[in-house]
């Protein structure tokens, strides 16, 4: 086989597949875009029967890392994380009392790095009815837009679905599908 | 002492009274300000106000600007409502407390709740500078030539840790309070600051209604 028509058949491979070498699911990008300096959202975050009303401000603090930061209309911090972009995982720097408990803070940070991220597509299928189901480097999704562009993102468990995130515009509520009760609704302000 | 260095401190002098003129001087006798604070607060029935608040975080160098308007009207009814870049509203009338953003709203009974009552006591306390009056927090006066600024520690361990002190300015005009700093451990600040306060002017009782 030539160079020429390997080429070929792994461009026919990729176009049957409906994606590209650099083909993302754009979670992150929705809300944050690359080159901001900061980014500040309107936050509602539902823990059980408790509401955290707030503001939620992410802040690049170099190209690796960047800050984490939920605090209360009048300036109360709730928590305050890193998040290392190369190594994908979030440090608590700060967390008040009622949040600093390890099983909460385990969630809140896969919940922020659920939001954080973009995704590298390794393999996406369109359904008869519309929904995509997209397999990542690291998780599968289930992903419907809609004709308005409002898209509904589901991430698969191992059995069931875990997160569910509903993206409207530079709005977005995240829910678990389980008996885990929290519910983050965010409205980017700034 | 040669010219040379006679030069330099004739210069010198007016920028060190200069500098000493806007810094603040620790009252040794508090007890003429504070009678003068609560003598204001005394006959101040209303305040209303546009403020601003500026959230420093100091890991970041940044600070958040946040603003809207501001009534209140004695005994203790109160709506605190920040208008950009984001709505949320604070409302404390007849015993009531409501809090609402763009999402939820919450309604609370005041007496029925000891977190939101001391909340209340706190926030009513803070407008009319009667802070002072209170048991749960110790101070210190210090006075520059336009404002007073009282040093607010709290005596309770729990509010001290995340407030560990909470400096209230007062005009010296007419002894009411123009900005309001809460700082935390971290060296990072809340610093309200009102503005275009009017004293004693009607306020309808319906702005304090939902």
């Amino acid at each position: 086989m030539n160079k020429r028509s390997l080429l070929v058949i792994v461009c026919a491979f990729f176009v049957a597949l409906n994606i590209s070498a650099t083909d993302t699911l754009k979670v992150r990008s929705k809300f944050i875009e690359q080159d901001s300096k900061s980014t500040l959202f309107k936050v509602g975050l539902n823990i059980s029967t408790k509401y955290f009303g707030g503001l939620l401000y992410v802040k690049p603090i170099s190209d690796q890392s960047e800050r984490i930061i939920f605090l209360s209309e009048l300036g109360l911090k709730y928590f305050d994380f890193e998040h290392n972009k190369i190594t994908n995982e979030i440090t608590v720097k700060y967390a008040m009392e009622y949040l600093n408990k390890k099983s909460l803070i385990s969630l809140l940070k896969n919940d922020l790095l659920f939001l954080l991220n973009d995704y590298n597509i390794v393999e996406k299928r369109l359904k008869s009815d519309g929904v995509e189901i997209i397999k990542t480097t690291s998780n599968k999704f289930k992903r419907k837009i809609n004709s308005d562009s409002s898209q509904k993102i589901i991430e698969r468990g191992f059995l069931w679905p875990r997160r569910v995130l509903e993206i409207d515009g530079t709005s977005a509520t995240l829910y678990h599908k389980s008996i885990i009760r929290i519910k983050l609704q965010l409205r980017r302000i700034k | 002492m040669n010219k040379i260095t006679l030069l330099i401190l004739t210069l010198l002098i007016p920028i060190v009274l200069f500098s000493q003129s806007s810094e603040y001087k620790k009252i040794k006798n508090n007890s003429e300000i504070v009678i003068k604070i609560n003598k204001a607060a005394s006959v101040t029935n209303t305040i209303k106000s546009k403020f601003t608040q500026e959230k420093f975080l100091s890991i970041l160098d940044d600070k958040l600007i946040s603003s809207g308007d501001f009534y209140f009207a004695r005994p203790n009814s109160l709506r605190w409502e920040y208008k950009d870049p984001f709505s949320y509203l604070i409302l404390m009338h007849k015993g009531k407390i409501i809090l609402k953003d763009e999402n939820k709203t919450n309604r609370f009974d005041s007496d029925s709740n000891e977190m939101f009552r001391q909340m209340n006591e706190m926030i009513i306390s803070l407008v009319q500078g009667s802070l002072l009056n209170s048991n749960q927090f110790t101070f210190e006066v210090f006075e520059s030539q336009k404002d007073i600024l009282i040093k607010l520690t709290p005596n309770i361990e729990q509010l001290r840790q995340m407030l560990p002190c909470i400096d209230m300015y007062f005009n010296k005009t007419d002894y009411s309070v123009t900005e309001v700093k809460m700082h935390e451990d971290s060296g990072d600040y809340t610093l309200i600051k009102f503005h275009q306060k009017q004293l004693n002017s009607v306020i309808n009782n319906t702005f304090f209604d939902e």
